[in-house]
């Protein structure tokens, strides 16, 4: 019990030093101490931006040979925050004590406050399920997190692969993988280092929890900044917060996204926001520090996940276009103000650097590897064909999306009110909403559903605005300041909308819960993972069935062989595809075949992995396979040479 | 100041939920904490060696144990092993390798596992 206690403080102290000082220093540097920020602006700020500057950081201590461990990112976070409080100190005199802050009257205090506690405990509620480490997409990035703690430098993303050569299968030379971006992976590493935790506990999931929850505030300090304006704008910001904290939870993919299922979408999901929130501020306040920090963000997102990297692009260059159509005449003096950001020296001075890190330190994976190009094109499957509007409305839920898309209509007929804010918002939707619907007119080749999932931000953001602008504005009488509805009334109608999108919500969440995953299954492919790391050297290569054997990617964290390794049976409709080897499928399913036999003779594969309710029978019926270990849930098979 | 609180109230709220999926994940991992399966293996599985280990995490304490080649019973016995623990059984045959499958069967409670060589 002790040892757990002194565990939990060490590791929310390496939150705090890792996921919030370096960030919050960074703005003291830039902002000093003036109000230009409101507290709840600093923490999430610091939060994104230190995200950012541990990920730059280690990317330059692997490129200068230097190692990374706690000792290194510990002093680098030190010299950092020495750096900053210096720049501070010579600058305390200059700056303007700007006063601007988000007053909230004690009941509006009252309800974020119930909202977040709310949204902790339904995320809490759901990870308790899933808590354990499982997920297979956490399985892949936990294998390139504990490579780097290891080794204590930037894997290489390579793998091994099964090739069909000259009708002979043999193991291939290690190749270059694209799906995996460093950004993902440094934050995890750099806690794992100074927590002295293990990739398989809780800390990844509750890392993901943690971005998950900053998200959600990111987007509530967003729409705090981009309904400023209006008189009912707090209340706009209220009822985002309670959109994303509890009935976007856990709709849909994001019950998965927070139990690991896709890092990269968190964390775009933490950073678009938060860059849409510096650029809105860097243009509307014509403040080069703020739009400095968009820069900023927007290249370590690019560090960071490539989808994200790739939607946000799409998004800004839509964003931009409708501010420059909805100022109209003022097109030419918007340019202006533009050019004056771009050319200021804040500005100036991150396109430097990052052109200089981008060239000379290191690029994205993607880029290096050319990726981009597979995601540039023609639709190449079916899945990227784009979706259909009944599946673009299930993706989002029913009633969010048509609440969203109701607000985006406001927004752009009324765009004259708020020409930033109707821009921002007709934008980052329609390019989404283009991207997901017909990828051919941008020409991406990305699949639909992916991109789909994306639509929910600017959708809590303008259905917030759309229900709020019913009650607050349109039943509204300016001039007697009243309500044409009279209270019981408006109190009904708005508590009956709230409830249709409330009731929408719920009942995807409760889809998104389920008991059947909290399960031990788990413990009994780790016991394997133990066994075969024992009793296996780098001689034997290892087969195991992702069918199904439970949480099957985390035997590669127990071997840290290779990221393939062990090789999978994946899922058997994947052997539907013509280009696809078939070694891996039949040496479970048919492994007395002259195939399968073939198939073992030449990549070499000795142990074989499978769920014995499933896959026992065709090896016990063989005289050339020894079973040596047997649980309930797994049965391993080994080919003796003969 | 009222930001402030929220901020508290962020972390505050996220430390116990987070501490709470913590120690939920902490009994989930645990190999014996309310769980009952047991493993069978080989000390050496790519030797001809017959070492065999129990591993107990299930409820059940008494493991019977035989050894079958082709077909006939040759070696046979109890074993008291208690959960979390793992016993190594060395069995000492005397074995003329005829492509015989060498059997080893345990069975505990209702539950039977058997692992294999064929030498």
């Amino acid at each position: 019990m002790l040892n757990f206690i002194y565990n939990q403080i060490l590791f929310y102290i390496s939150i705090a030093v890792i996921l919030f000082i370096p960030g919050y220093f960074l703005l003291l540097a830039i902002f000093g101490k003036s109000k230009i920020l409101t507290a709840l602006e600093k923490f999430v700020l610091s939060f994104g931006l230190s995200i950012i500057f541990v990920d730059l950081t280690l990317i330059l201590l692997d490129k200068f040979n230097l190692p990374i461990n706690t000792k290194f990112i510990l002093i680098s976070i030190l010299l950092f925050i020495i750096f900053c409080y210096g720049i501070f100190a010579i600058r305390k005199e200059k700056q303007a004590d700007n006063l601007e802050s988000t007053n909230y009257s004690k009941k509006q205090i009252f309800l974020i406050i119930s909202i977040i506690l709310f949204s902790i405990l339904i995320r809490a509620f759901f990870l308790s399920y899933t808590i354990a480490p499982t997920g297979t997409d956490l399985g892949h990035h936990m294998y390139w997190t504990k490579k780097i703690i290891t080794t204590g430098k930037i894997p290489n993303y390579e793998k091994i692969e099964i090739v069909q050569k000259d009708g002979a299968y043999t193991i291939s030379e290690p190749s270059a993988i694209d799906d995996f971006i460093i950004g993902e992976h440094l934050i995890f590493a750099s806690i794992g280092l100074v927590s002295k935790n293990d990739v398989t506990s809780a800390f990844p999931p509750i890392i993901l929890f943690a971005i998950n929850i900053v998200g959600m505030l990111a987007l509530f300090v967003l729409s705090e900044r981009i309904f400023s304006s209006l008189s009912y704008g707090k209340n706009i910001s209220i009822t985002v917060l309670f959109f994303v904290g509890s009935l976007f939870a856990l709709s849909g993919s994001q019950g998965n996204f927070i139990s690991g299922g896709v890092i990269g979408n968190l964390l775009g999901n933490l950073f678009i926001p938060l860059i849409f929130y510096f650029f809105f501020r860097g243009i509307v306040e014509k403040n080069s520090a703020f739009f400095s920090l968009g820069l900023l963000t927007s290249f370590g997102l690019a560090y960071t996940h490539h989808l994200s990297t790739f939607i946000f692009a799409f998004s800004l260059i839509f964003v931009l276009f409708f501010i420059l159509l909805f100022r109209g005449k003022k097109f030419f003096s918007e340019i202006k103000k533009w050019l004056a950001l771009i050319f200021s020296p804040s500005v100036l001075t991150i396109i430097f650097l990052g052109i200089a890190f981008f060239f000379f330190v290191r690029m994205p994976g993607y880029i290096e590897n050319q990726a981009v190009k597979t995601i540039v094109g023609e639709p190449s499957r079916s899945t990227k064909a784009g979706l259909s509007m009944i599946q673009i409305f299930a993706t989002v839920g029913e009633s969010r999306a048509t609440l969203g898309i109701i607000g985006i209509i406001l927004l752009f007929i009324f765009f004259k009110k708020n020409k930033y804010q109707s821009a921002l918002l007709v934008g980052w939707f329609l390019s989404i909403f283009i991207m997901s619907w017909k990828p051919t007119l941008l020409h991406i080749d990305i699949p639909s559903s992916r991109i789909g999932n994306y639509l929910i931000l600017p959708l809590i953001l303008s259905g917030a605005f759309a229900l709020n602008w019913i009650f607050f504005d349109y039943l509204h009488v300016q001039k007697e300041d009243k309500y044409y509805l009279n209270k019981n009334w408006k109190l009904s109608a708005f508590l009956i909308l709230a409830l249709y999108v409330s009731i929408g919500g719920f009942m995807s969440q409760a889809q998104s819960i389920n008991p059947a995953k909290a399960n031990s299954k788990f413990i009994e492919t780790f016991a394997v993972s133990k066994y075969l790391a024992q009793k296996t050297t780098t001689q034997d290569f290892i087969l195991k069935d992702h069918n199904y054997v439970s949480a099957d990617s985390w035997m590669k964290v127990f071997l840290m062989r290779d990221y393939s390794y062990p090789f999978t049976r994946s899922f058997l409709f994947r052997y539907d595809s013509p280009t696809r080897e078939q070694c891996t499928l039949r040496m479970i399913s048919e492994p007395k075949s002259s195939e399968a036999k073939k198939c073992f003779a030449e990549t070499g594969i000795n142990f074989v992995v499978i769920n014995p309710h499933y896959d026992s029978s065709q090896f016990s019926d063989s005289k050339e396979f020894w079973k040596v270990y047997s649980s309930d849930l797994i049965g391993t098979y080994y080919k003796p040479t003969k | 100041m009222k930001n402030k609180i929220i901020i508290l109230a962020t972390i505050l709220f996220f430390i116990l939920s987070a501490s709470s999926l913590a120690w939920i994940e902490k009994k989930q991992s645990d190999e014996n904490e309310g769980k009952n399966w047991w493993a069978l293996y080989f000390a050496e599985p790519k030797s001809d060696s017959l070492n065999f280990v129990i591993e107990n995490h299930s409820n059940e304490n008494n493991f019977h144990w035989e050894i079958s080649y082709g077909g006939d019973k040759i070696k046979e016995g109890n074993s008291s092993i208690k959960k979390g623990s793992a016993l190594q059984l060395n069995s000492h045959l005397n074995i003329k390798p005829e492509n015989k499958k060498i059997i080893i069967q345990v069975i505990s409670g209702d539950k039977k596992k058997e692992i294999y060589k064929n030498l």
